[in-house]
């Protein structure tokens, strides 16, 4: 059989074989017991429903027909957010994003056949310090949740305490990631409650909270519900007990509109980039980064690259500060991070340099002002709520009377309402998280309305 | 000698000054005050042909698989089949929210089920999760499930035996589950052998975590001994999969007695490396713990496909969603490519390469250890050192060669290894090329150290001064 992965002829395969001086490729398997060996071999030969290889054509009519089976829901309007956004990527973005050079290429160990890697990833970590507003930015970390993990380990290791104080507005996901990743360590997570009418972190608990042993507090900027937690508040009580501040932004295109995180007192910031040109691909892969304040650059997790020069004096870019990281400080390194998400830090960049500034800022408060139409025209139903008064950005809460009933009814209508919160939240019967982007045009929102209102106030 | 290929390319942020070029009056919003904000200091405002040369001519500053030869051992960098990128840009999979009713969603579901089920096949192993984001990520969920069954069963149980031959991420994953890690030397012949850790297991041992085939391309003869051991003593046996590439259906990890493996998706499965990621991680285990996985994982009920936290020992959640779906999509279409009866082929043909490589240069290159090697070569800079040439020379002058240097420096049992993996998908012709280049290198080396030692010559930077960029870090763009 003929692979079209593996160009060896049968006759280069016997003159290799002879430069080697065995007979057969088998006998290079030789240094594996004969009765592992055995096992496998007998293991393949036993017919299974995946053992013939396929043409391509066969393959991609399989996997065509698995994504149809998806269409419905592909097709779906979709105002559904928690993490995860639906936001326009600019054609230009994935034309330059497919190129070889930087799709088949690897971690830029060698740093002068892999300037182009290098140069995009720092102007990548140079976007992040100046939309989060911080001093440095990393090269990328797994996801939201695993950056936002990895960033209350850090502030562990910073201040050498093991107190940590995490809102329960918090992305219920990145909340079960943190409890996953502080399992082994000493580590002593307390949630801090919301305030059930605003749906903001609540700052007197927080401040009964907080003592000489926090090492730091974390919050959602906006939070879950999409409210704009008063960070500056919360981080100031923090603060006022040496403890550090984590800022969590699981909405990047938020960065647009609010005050950078870094100007209202965190010392570290956790974020998801996937709104920044990511497609939502049932949740991966996305892109978290962790940005912190310059004093704190040595506890970060993960790969940097820094500015330097050639031996001729030329601007040159390189990965750097390894001494944090596995290869060099094993069982001492800040994190176990190795591959990160480097493709996708390039795909930001991109994303981030062609909106530009000017583009981000309106595509930032277009997200806003169209989640205010919505929640403005809901208003005007019936029997619909809004059970917190806090800002928001493009994000809310409405509790809607039989929600699982309408729910269900508007998904046969074509359309993914949000996502309820009742599984996440065990008193939020009835309520629905709604967000709107750049992608629902005026029209569709007012559709999207008239059909609610059809069904709750025929 | 070529002259440089390019001239250096300005920073994004130099293209254009900070103010932008178009200026928008964006009106308040009804948000208070405090926390509008009203500029993004130094952000630019490039046009769109601006940014699509600025990444392009970035993007000749790169070498890439798809230009040649990349033998980075244990990295894996094997040809990328272009169908799997237009496999996992069919919209139906792109544009799916990770929320989204379930009975909605049944064919990712279904994919995500059958990647498995391959994955069980050709490991042995009883149950997989998927969710992992890269290999190191699966090597933290290994030994999160080895924390977690100890503290289920009350063992109290603190240490992981880890061999010097292992990975870096190795340790420090051990050691961000809360374990003390205790280093092991290898034997003689660059293997773990079972007389020897004898003396390191104890009633601490929680476990060992072992690479197979190793970093120097060696199999662990001893797997089953050492496993006896560790199983013996009521440790698990964890082992690191990156390099399975060199086994399919020569050496199931099931048979050896191995209780939890992770494999990288994105080595033996050929999905891109993407500069660095998007990989994929995925962590088989024994059935004794499948209930200690992480959730949520894919299951079959009936007909019907569904995502299930329902496992009784759980580790919990570890990413926000179902991990890399994207790289799953194109793992699952490189399989099926394959078949089982393939991919048998491309561990054959990864080690035939290997091994053709090691036979023609040992005579150039020193070689650390005489014991067989399958899927990779370690070589080393011991007959360079004498003309005052090291590991790093020859990597650099390689790339004016046309090929990116291989490992270098790794394993660290190895002073000054150069560690060659060819991967399957390179011809003989590219095999000899490279093999010729190594030559000619060596003889340089007697007859005119200085152009090795000066080394790159071709490349848009000259040597790149990495002790600055540490002692001075500038880690984002300044004016």
């Amino acid at each position: 059989m003929k692979l079209p992965f593996i160009p060896l002829t049968d006759k280069e395969k016997q003159q290799m074989l002879d430069a080697i001086g065995v007979h057969s490729i088998e006998e290079l398997f030789s240094c594996i017991p004969a009765d592992i060996r055995t096992r496998a071999e007998k293991a393949f030969k036993k017919a299974h429903p995946f053992s013939a290889p396929l043409t391509e054509q066969e393959v991609l009519e399989e996997i065509a027909a698995l994504a149809r089976f998806n269409e419905k829901a592909a097709d779906l309007i979709s105002f559904a957010g928690a993490g995860a956004y639906g936001h326009f990527i600019p054609s230009a973005l994935n034309y330059v994003l497919g190129r070889s050079e930087f799709v088949t290429s690897y971690t830029p160990y060698q740093p002068e056949t892999a300037q182009g890697t290098l140069q995009s990833v720092f102007e990548f970590q140079s976007y992040i310090a100046m939309l989060t507003g911080m001093d440095v930015a990393n090269a990328s970390m797994y996801d939201g949740a695993s950056a936002c993990a990895e960033a209350i380990l850090m502030a562990c290791r910073i201040t050498g305490r093991k107190h940590v104080l995490v809102s329960q507005a918090l992305h219920p996901h990145y909340r079960e990631v943190i409890d996953t990743y502080t399992q082994g360590m000493d580590v002593d997570i307390e949630y801090v409650p919301f305030d059930h009418k605003t749906g903001m972190t609540s700052s007197p608990d927080l401040a009964a909270k907080v003592s000489e042993k926090t090492a730091c507090v974390v919050a959602g900027y906006p939070n879950f519900f999409g409210v704009i937690d008063p960070v500056d508040t919360l981080f100031r009580i923090a603060s006022d007990k040496k403890a550090l501040s984590i800022a969590v932004v699981a909405e990047a295109m938020s960065t647009g509109l609010l005050v950078p995180p870094g100007k209202l007192g965190a010392s570290i910031v956790a974020m998801e980039s996937q709104s920044f040109g990511i497609p939502l691909s049932y949740g991966g892969p996305y892109i978290g980064v962790i940005a912190s304040r310059k004093e704190y650059v040595r506890q970060l997790p993960g790969r940097l690259v820094g500015e330097t020069v050639d031996k001729d004096g030329n601007r040159a870019y390189t990965l750097t500060l390894a001494t944090r990281e596995q290869h060099i400080r094993r069982e001492k390194a800040t994190s176990n991070i190795c591959s990160n998400e480097g493709l996708l830090a390039i795909a930001v960049a991109l994303y981030l340099s062609l909106t530009g500034k000017n583009g981000l800022m309106r595509t930032a408060r277009i997200n806003h002002e169209l989640t205010g139409y919505l929640r403005g025209k809901l208003a005007t139903i019936n029997g619909l709520e809004f059970p917190f008064t806090g800002p928001f950005f493009n994000e809310f809460v409405v509790r809607i009377k039989d929600l699982d009933d309408i729910y269900n009814t508007m998904m046969k209508h074509g359309y993914m309402p949000g996502v309820m919160l009742k599984p996440y939240y065990a008193d939020m019967e009835n309520c629905l998280l709604v967000n709107v982007t750049e992608v629902h045009s005026k029209k569709v929102i007012d559709k999207f309305v008239k059909q609610l209102r059809a069904l709750l106030a025929p | 000698m070529k002259n440089k290929p390019i001239v250096e390319e300005k920073s994004i942020f130099e293209h254009v000054s900070d103010d932008g070029r178009i200026h928008d009056k964006i009106p308040m919003a009804d948000l208070p005050a405090a926390y509008v904000r009203n500029d993004i200091e130094g952000m630019p405002d490039p046009a769109e042909p601006e940014v699509v040369r600025h990444f392009t001519r970035l993007s000749y500053m790169n070498y890439s698989l798809d230009a040649g030869m990349y033998p980075l051992g244990s990295c894996t960098m094997k040809y990328n089949p272009k169908l799997m990128e237009k496999a996992a840009q069919y919209e139906g999979f792109l544009m799916l929210h990770p929320m989204m009713e379930q009975s909605t969603t049944q064919g990712i579901l279904k994919l995500i089920y059958d990647t498995e089920q391959y994955l069980k096949m050709i490991t042995g192993m009883d149950s997989f999760s998927l969710q992992l984001a890269a290999g190191a990520h699966g090597e933290l969920a290994g030994m999160l499930i080895t924390a977690k069954y100890h503290r289920v069963n009350k063992t109290n149980k603190h240490t992981i035996l880890i061999p010097d031959t292992a990975h870096g991420t190795n340790p420090a994953s051990a050691s961000m589950a809360g374990f003390k890690v205790v280093n092991i030397p290898s034997g003689p012949h660059g293997m773990i052998e079972a007389g020897m850790i004898r003396p390191y297991v104890n009633d601490d041992t929680a476990g060992i975590m072992l690479t197979i085939p190793n970093t120097l391309g060696i199999f662990e003869e001893q797997i089953a001994d050492i496993a006896k051991l560790i199983h013996d003593a009521g440790g698990l046996v964890y082992v690191d999969g990156a390099n399975f590439n060199a086994l399919i259906g020569k050496a199931r990890y099931s048979d050896m007695g191995v209780d939890i493996v992770h494999l990288n998706l994105h080595k033996t499965f050929a999905t891109p490396h993407g500069s660095g990621g998007p990989g994929a991680g995925v962590v088989g285990v024994s059935s004794f713990l499948k209930e200690f996985l992480p959730v949520p994982v894919v299951e079959r009920k009936d007909r019907e496909f569904v995502m299930s936290c329902d496992l009784k020992n759980t580790i919990g959640r570890m990413v926000g969603f179902y991990g890399n779906v994207g790289i799953i999509v194109r793992a699952y279409t490189y399989m099926r490519m394959l078949g089982l009866d393939g991919a048998k082929e491309v561990s054959e043909a990864a080690v035939l390469n290997a091994n053709y490589i090691r036979a023609v240069l040992k005579n150039y290159y020193n070689l650390p250890y005489a014991t067989p090697t399958l899927h990779e070569v370690v070589f080393d800079d011991k007959f360079q050192n004498g003309d005052g040439v090291k590991t790093i020379d020859i990597a650099k002058r390689l790339i004016d060669y046309g090929f990116h240097p291989p490992t270098v420096y790794f394993p660290l049992i190895v002073h000054g290894a150069i560690m060659i993996e060819p991967t399957e998908t390179e011809s003989k012709d590219e095999l000899d090329r490279f093999i010729s280049a190594m030559k000619s290198i060596a003889d340089e080396i007697k007859h005119n150290p200085e152009v090795v030692i000066n080394a790159p010559h071709t490349t848009p930077v000259k040597r790149v001064d990495e002790v600055r960029a540490a002692r001075e870090p500038r880690l984002v763009w300044k004016r």
